[in-house]
């Protein structure tokens, strides 16, 4: 029996008791089989020449979502969930559920369970699926472990993964200056892109979101130390009620100061995790800060490093600001609500989240 | 406003100024006032990764640009570009694993009879390009726990055998020489 | 924020008795008063300032104080870094003949007709060398004069052997000319090749033809023959313009941008009468520094209105020190830079071979000699650049330690020019109260300062910035 709960998960009794990353084997390639993770055929509904060793996932939705050498995760109990699949518009490997920063707004709150094993099941997924494209790394905090981090750097190293990877940090662990070194040396000449949130220009607001006192400081200092030392960054911020009236500055502090940004990201603030628990104490809808959002849009002709919108869907942002806008929402979580399919921009429209379905879809501003 | 012709010997007369003004200040022992003490541990300049501009050979990277003002070309100053990756860069979307139904297993727990897995692991040896397979991911996950510093060779040597009861020995599992059902599932690896 | 600490600050009181401040972050901040100050450095900041004040990095918590001075520190080296890299502009001077003899002109001239005073073709692999060891790609490589058009064949030759050595994508070439001398043939030289002009339009057709002279009295009417074919023949972009001002054109500054606005031409740039070489004996014609900067706050107000009118014409002198002022990432300029941008980012290869770090410095060198000023030159085999007086020269130009620098109030967007001050008063840094260059470049940023304080300016100042 096998059963599709969306178009990246699966369940299906012949993959109960395995665990870990496991590699999708379609059976017409040629070259099926080649994997070191146990492999899963995924073949469309009515195939006749199944595969009889090894597990099959037999469903035609499951077979259109994946691609042969796409990596499942599994859960021992018959659940797969593809975690770096060659057609999405972005992967991301989980590597710790541990964080030292609370934010209210954490999609994924953190656990305190030791869950060093997830480093290893990511170096293993990011050898098998072995691609050329950026994939991010998140967490919890991926650097909370700094010699479990850098060991899953030299791994990847060792087995030939030359994996760009866009990782996902507050940043801290870089204000130990040792560390930046130890860090910019297990590179080795890999990409590696630093997603830095910064949600204030000084301590009171920016400890107040991440839930720590003293983190502000600790950012700010790895993103000079990460800076100077080359290593390109992205900065991150989330407008919210307590931040939005400083947008601006935070952007221009962080352009002024820090070397080697490569872009900053605006990021709209998802329904998810502990954000739903302070929705009202944090969310201010877009169209209250159109003119905060033209300030800091301008600044990027100033310093000439792009800014953008993420999670934006077109329709809550003004027609001139809508170009900035990314579709960041993996095609598989977007979801769009029923006015939307009408709507003559519905193709460059990030949507909604899957997960804020029934709670914030509301296409305030209509555009069809 | 006052005007030397002949430039020469003004020049000569600045170099010894500035000769002696360097010699002065090497004797000077300047320290940081109490307050600021913790400057000294700032890297400041982002210089120190860069190289600095050489009059001669200049290996630089060509962000700024200049303009000039006699007759000039103020208008070939334009252009330049954005630091962009050079490879599409993963939109910011932070993963939401928490509300998928799917939570990711921090520990593998097999639900299957030991007696069964044992039986299986016999059997997996047997198959040569299994065995490797396995042999590999576990040297994979050791060198990634930070326990086997030897080559990703899906080959049982000394080095992956000690690096196994290195983990066994941390973990609280039985020594031994070969793979066991038990260190196996702790590493996360199960096998059909 | 109930109580706050200080950050070092700098401060200057303008005209209007409004007083500006910033810090080495290069933050600007405009008070109304010597009182606001006091209640700023007192601790007694009005309260509606406070959050401009500490996301300027002027004040901080005493929480935050040490995070501030990093944020400060790193500011500061960010904008060393952008005055310490950087492209070098490498210029060529084929020949110093020329067919004008214009009143201010800065290098001298020979005659159209006269012989000796033209770079031997035979020395261009050696130019070639010679850059390619100094510098990377892509290569910004200008022809001055004298006339360079006078020399066409030296720039044809150049280009073709420059363009095997390097590749095309890897350079461009602007041609400094006067556009009299520009025939068809070389026009179609140009097509298809990456080579723009950059030319002298004077403001005021008058002040034009009686500075800019020529036996037929028609250097206008050519310069505008010419720029309007270039426009047929190549397109557009290819014309840039550096307009002189002087006594007579200094009523001129509608009169100019008309003639941009009819040329089609998007760029300009104005200056003073330079100070240097040979245009220094004729003062006749220069304007006080606060008559130009009154023409340029005239020119930049039509300028304004002409963006709102739908016209986009930028002027650069100005626009260099406004994206001085706010941080721009392309706001390089030689003269504008702390350390200077002599020889770190300017060589210049005259007529004789000789390798100079400015243009400045091959003026003074033919006014008053220096044999230190010589870098190099280009026919010496393999030649190095002998970079021991360049250093002093540098190391003299870096205003966050010069007196009368470290405490003016734009320190961080302003620079030092050592050739300046050694021309004017013997010695590199230079007293700064003395300095013309020092006055000249306050009033501007003043002036930037008083402009943008306007809305309205400061909307179309940022939009200027979407066309670099």
């Amino acid at each position: 029996m096998s059963e599709v709960l969306r178009t990246d998960s699966f369940f299906n009794e012949s993959l109960v008791g395995l665990f870990g990353p496991a590699q999708i084997v379609k059976s017409h390639e040629a070259s099926a089989g080649k994997s070191f993770l146990p492999r899963v055929h995924v073949v469309p509904y009515g195939t006749t020449e199944i595969p009889k060793k090894a597990p099959v996932i037999e469903s035609n939705t499951a077979d259109r979502y994946t691609a042969h050498g796409d990596i499942l995760l599994l859960d021992g109990k018959g659940n797969g969930r593809v975690i770096l699949s060659q057609t999405a518009n972005s992967n991301t490997v989980l590597v710790t559920e541990q964080c030292d920063n609370l934010c209210k707004f954490c999609s994924q709150p953190p656990k305190t369970r030791d869950d060093s094993i997830l480093f290893a099941f990511a170096a293993q997924a990011l050898i098998a699926f072995n691609s050329q494209d950026f994939v991010g790394i998140t967490g919890g905090e991926p650097l909370l472990n700094r010699a479990l981090f850098l060991q899953f750097l030299d791994t990847l190293k060792r087995a030939d993964c030359h994996t760009p990877l866009h990782l996902l940090t507050n940043g801290r662990a870089f204000h130990d200056l040792s560390f930046v070194k130890e860090f910019k040396d297990a590179l080795h000449n890999r990409d590696l892109i630093c997603g830095i949130p910064l949600y204030g220009t000084n301590s009171a607001i920016h400890d107040d979101l991440v839930g720590e006192p003293g983190a502000w400081s600790e950012t700010i200092d790895g993103l000079i130390n990460a800076g100077n030392h080359g290593l390109p960054i992205e900065i991150r911020v989330i407008p919210t009620k307590r931040n939005v009236e400083q947008l601006s500055s935070i952007v221009k502090l962080a352009l002024e100061s820090i070397s080697s940004i490569s872009s900053i990201s605006i990021m709209n603030l998802e329904q998810e995790g502990w954000a739903k628990r302070h929705w009202d104490e944090l969310y201010i809808p877009p169209y209250q800060y159109v003119k905060m959002l033209e300030q800091t849009l301008k600044l990027q002709h100033r310093y000439k490093i792009p800014i953008r919108l993420f999670n934006y869907p077109l329709c809550h942002l003004p027609q001139h600001l809508r170009q900035y806008a990314c579709k960041s929402i993996s095609d598989w979580k977007a979801i769009y609500e029923e006015e939307c399919l009408s709507c003559s921009l519905k193709s460059d429209c990030g949507g909604f989240f899957v997960s804020q379905k029934h709670k914030w879809t509301n296409p305030t501003m209509r555009i069809i | 406003m006052k005007k030397l012709k002949n430039i020469v010997s003004m020049f000569a007369g600045f170099t010894a100024l500035t000769t002696q003004a360097d010699s002065g200040n090497a004797g000077l022992n300047i320290s940081l006032p109490a307050n600021f003490k913790f400057l000294d541990d700032i890297v400041t300049a982002p210089l120190n990764d860069f190289e600095l501009p050489d009059f001669i050979a200049s290996h630089r990277s060509h962000r700024s640009h200049s303009s000039h003002r006699s007759h000039s070309s103020h208008r070939s100053s334009a252009g330049g570009g954005y630091s962009v990756p050079k490879k599409s860069s993963p939109p910011p979307s932070r993963s939401n694993q928490q509300s998928e139904p799917l939570s990711q297993p921090t520990r593998p727990e097999s639900t299957i009879p030991k007696s069964q897995d044992a039986i299986r692991l016999e059997r997996v040896k047997q198959d040569k390009e299994k065995l490797q397979n396995i042999i590999l991911r576990v040297q994979l996950t050791l060198n990634a726990l930070g326990y086997y510093k030897g080559e990703l060779d899906g080959i049982m040597g000394p080095q992956t055998r000690e690096a196994l009861n290195s983990y066994r020995r941390v973990n609280g599992l039985k020594q031994s020489e070969t793979l066991d059902v038990a260190t196996l599932n702790a590493l996360g690896i199960l096998i059909r | 924020m109930q109580e706050y600490r200080l950050l070092p600050l700098n401060f200057r009181e303008l005209d209007n008795k409004q007083v500006v401040i910033s810090n080495l972050t290069n933050n600007y901040m405009l008070l109304e008063s010597k009182e606001v100050l006091n209640q700023v450095v007192d601790g007694y900041a009005p309260a509606a300032l406070r959050h401009h004040l500490e996301e300027g990095s002027f004040i901080a918590s005493e929480r935050d104080f040490e995070s501030k001075v990093k944020l400060t520190t790193a500011a500061y080296a960010q904008l060393l870094r952008k005055d310490l890299l950087g492209q070098r502009l490498i210029m060529i001077v084929p020949t110093l003949r020329c067919d004008h003899s214009c009143t201010y002109c800065q290098v001298s001239r020979a005659n159209q007709n006269e012989t000796g005073f033209d770079l031997p073709s035979t020395t261009i692999p050696q130019i070639i060398e010679f850059i390619k060891r100094v510098e990377k790609p892509p290569y910004k490589i200008e022809f001055q004069g004298g006339e360079p058009l006078l020399a066409e064949n030296f720039i044809k030759e150049f280009y073709t052997q420059f363009e095997k050595a390097v590749g095309s994508q890897n350079f461009s070439i602007i041609i400094a000319s006067s556009l009299s001398l520009l025939n068809d043939d070389f026009l179609d030289f140009a097509k298809n090749r990456k080579i723009g002009f950059s030319t002298s339009i004077d403001a005021g057709h008058y002040a034009h033809n009686k500075h800019r002279k020529l036996i037929t009295k028609n250097s206008f009417e050519l310069m505008r023959d010419s720029v309007n074919k270039i426009s047929q023949v190549l397109g557009g972009g290819r014309v840039g313009s550096v307009t002189t001002i002087t006594k007579e054109g200094k009523d001129y500054h509608n009169d100019l941008v008309d003639v941009h606005l009819n040329l089609g031409l998007q760029d300009l740039f104005v200056r003073p009468v330079s100070p240097f070489g040979f245009a220094a004996n004729r003062a006749t014609s220069v304007l006080s520094n606060k008559e130009f900067v009154d023409f340029l706050r005239s020119l930049i107000l039509r300028l304004v209105d002409e963006y709102h009118s739908g016209s986009v014409i930028i002027e650069h002198f100005f626009f260099i020190h406004y994206k001085r002022l706010i941080n721009a990432a392309q706001g390089g300029y030689v003269d504008l830079m702390s350390p200077a941008g002599y020889a770190k980012q300017s060589l210049i290869i005259d007529y004789t071979g000789n390798i100079f770090g400015s243009d400045e410095a091959r003026m003074i060198f033919r006014r008053h000699g220096g044999n230190q000023l010589i870098l190099g030159n280009v026919k010496q085999p393999s030649a190095t650049l002998d970079t021991h007086f360049s250093h002093d020269l540098l190391s003299s130009s870096f205003n966050f330690d010069i007196p009368g620098c470290n405490e003016c109030v734009y320190q961080t967007a302003c620079g030092s020019d050592p050739i300046y001050h050694l021309q004017e008063q013997g010695e590199p840094i230079g007293n700064k109260s003395e300095s013309a260059f020092c006055d000249l470049h306050k009033r501007v940023f003043d002036l930037v300062i008083e402009l943008m304080d306007n809305p309205i300016n400061n909307s179309v100042f940022e939009k200027w910035l979407e066309y670099e």
